[in-house]
C-alpha cells in the first residue's frame, strides 16, 4: 500500500510506503528547491537578491559594481554576482520577481493629476513622455534586459512576477526574522498607493491587513524636509537622519500645527 | 521636433481632457486621494482582500 501527499510549505512531496506483514516502512522526503531572483531596478539603488529554498544566498547593490552612486539601471552586475556566488546558471532560476507594480503606480500618478488639475501641467509635460515611452512597458523592458544578459532560451515572461512595493518591504523584514508569527509595520515615501502598511506574517505567509494611502505619508514628509534643508530626495535622507540628534525640536509645534494631523491611531500629512 | 510637439500635445491633453474630467468629478464629490479632512478617528484603510491572491503576482496591477 502506498500513498503520496503534497505539502506546499517546503516539501515537494512526501511518499509513505507501508507494507503490512513485513513491518516495512520507508519515508522519502524530497526538499522543494526553488530559486527566486528578486530585482529592484529603474529607480534609486537598483539591486538583486537570490533566494534558494527560502534562504537568502546572496544580495548586492548595482552601485557597488558600476561605481555610480544610487545607480538605477538594470542590475546586471549584481544579478551576475548573485548567480556566481551560488553557482547557479540562469535556466535554474524558477522565478524573477520585480519589486513593485508599475500599472498601479501609473494609476496613482494619474489620480494625482486629476486631483490637482489644472495645476501640475509642468510636471505632467515633463514626466509623461518617460511613462509613455518606458515605464508603461516595464515588463517588456525587463524581459529584454534579461534576454540581453541571458539570451532567449527560456521564456522569461512566464517566470516574471510582480510584488507590491510594501509587500516586498514587509517580506524583507519578516521572512529573514527569527519569528514564526509577527506583526509587520512598513513606512516609506510611497509604493504604488501604500505609504504605510500593517501586515501579519504567519510561517510562509504574509498578508497586508491595513494601509495608509498616498498622499498621506510620513516618508514623503521626511523627503520634503530633506529637500527643504538642501539634500537630494531619495539620497540625502540618511544625512538628515544623522544630523537630527544634533538639533533641537524648535519647529516641532509648527510642523504639528500646520503640516500634519495626528490621530490616535494614525498620521495624516 | 519632439521637444516642441511633446509639450504641445501633452499640454492639450492636460487642458482638454484631464482638466475637464477633474473638474466634473470634483463637482460630484470624487475625492480619490482623500484630501478632504475626514471626521474619522483613523486614516488606516482595510486592504482589499482580492489583492491577497498569489496569482495576482503575475500582473503588473
Amino acid at each position: 500500500m502506498a500513498f503520496a501527499s503534497y505539502f506546499a510549505d517546503g516539501f515537494d512531496w512526501l511518499a509513505f510506503n507501508f507494507c503490512a506483514g513485513f513491518s516495512f516502512c520507508a519515508i522519502y522526503i524530497h526538499y522543494f528547491l526553488m530559486n527566486i531572483l528578486g530585482i529592484s531596478a529603474y529607480y534609486h539603488d537598483a539591486a538583486a537578491c537570490l533566494v534558494v529554498d527560502g534562504i537568502i544566498k546572496s544580495a548586492a547593490q548595482e552601485e557597488r559594481f558600476t561605481k555610480i552612486k544610487h545607480d538605477p539601471s538594470f542590475p546586471r552586475y549584481a544579478i551576475q554576482f548573485c548567480l556566481n556566488q551560488s553557482g547557479l546558471v540562469p535556466d535554474q532560476i524558477d522565478y524573477i520577481v520585480f519589486y513593485d507594480k508599475p500599472f498601479l503606480k501609473f494609476e496613482r500618478i494619474l489620480e494625482t493629476y486629476l486631483a490637482f488639475a489644472p495645476k501640475g501641467i509642468k510636471s505632467f509635460i515633463s514626466s509623461m513622455p518617460i511613462w509613455l515611452k518606458d515605464k508603461l512597458f516595464q515588463k517588456s523592458i525587463l524581459v529584454s534586459d534579461i534576454e540581453s544578459m541571458w539570451g532567449c532560451n527560456v521564456d522569461w515572461i512566464k517566470r516574471l512576477l510582480f510584488s507590491e512595493h510594501h509587500v516586498s518591504h514587509a517580506a524583507s523584514a519578516f521572512f529573514p526574522s527569527p519569528f514564526d508569527r509577527a506583526a509587520v509595520l512598513t513606512m516609506d515615501g510611497v509604493g504604488e498607493w501604500t505609504t504605510t502598511s500593517l501586515a501579519v506574517g504567519r510561517d510562509n505567509n504574509l498578508t497586508v491587513e491595513k494601509e495608509i494611502r498616498f498622499p498621506h505619508s510620513i516618508g514623503l514628509l521626511y523627503s520634503a524636509m530633506t529637500s527643504y534643508i538642501g539634500f537630494k530626495v531619495n539620497s540625502g535622507e540618511y544625512k538628515l537622519m544623522g544630523l537630527a540628534p544634533y538639533g533641537n525640536p524648535i519647529y516641532s509645534k509648527l510642523i504639528k500645527d500646520h503640516l500634519i494631523d495626528i490621530k490616535d491611531m494614525a498620521l495624516f500629512t | 521636433m519632439a521637444s516642441v510637439m511633446n509639450p504641445l500635445i501633452l499640454g492639450s491633453i492636460y487642458f482638454f481632457i484631464i482638466t475637464p474630467i477633474a473638474l466634473v468629478t470634483k463637482l460630484f464629490g470624487r475625492d480619490e486621494l482623500r484630501m478632504k479632512k475626514m471626521g474619522t478617528s483613523s486614516y488606516w484603510v482595510t486592504k482589499n482582500k482580492t489583492d491577497k491572491n498569489s496569482e495576482s503576482m503575475k500582473n503588473q496591477f
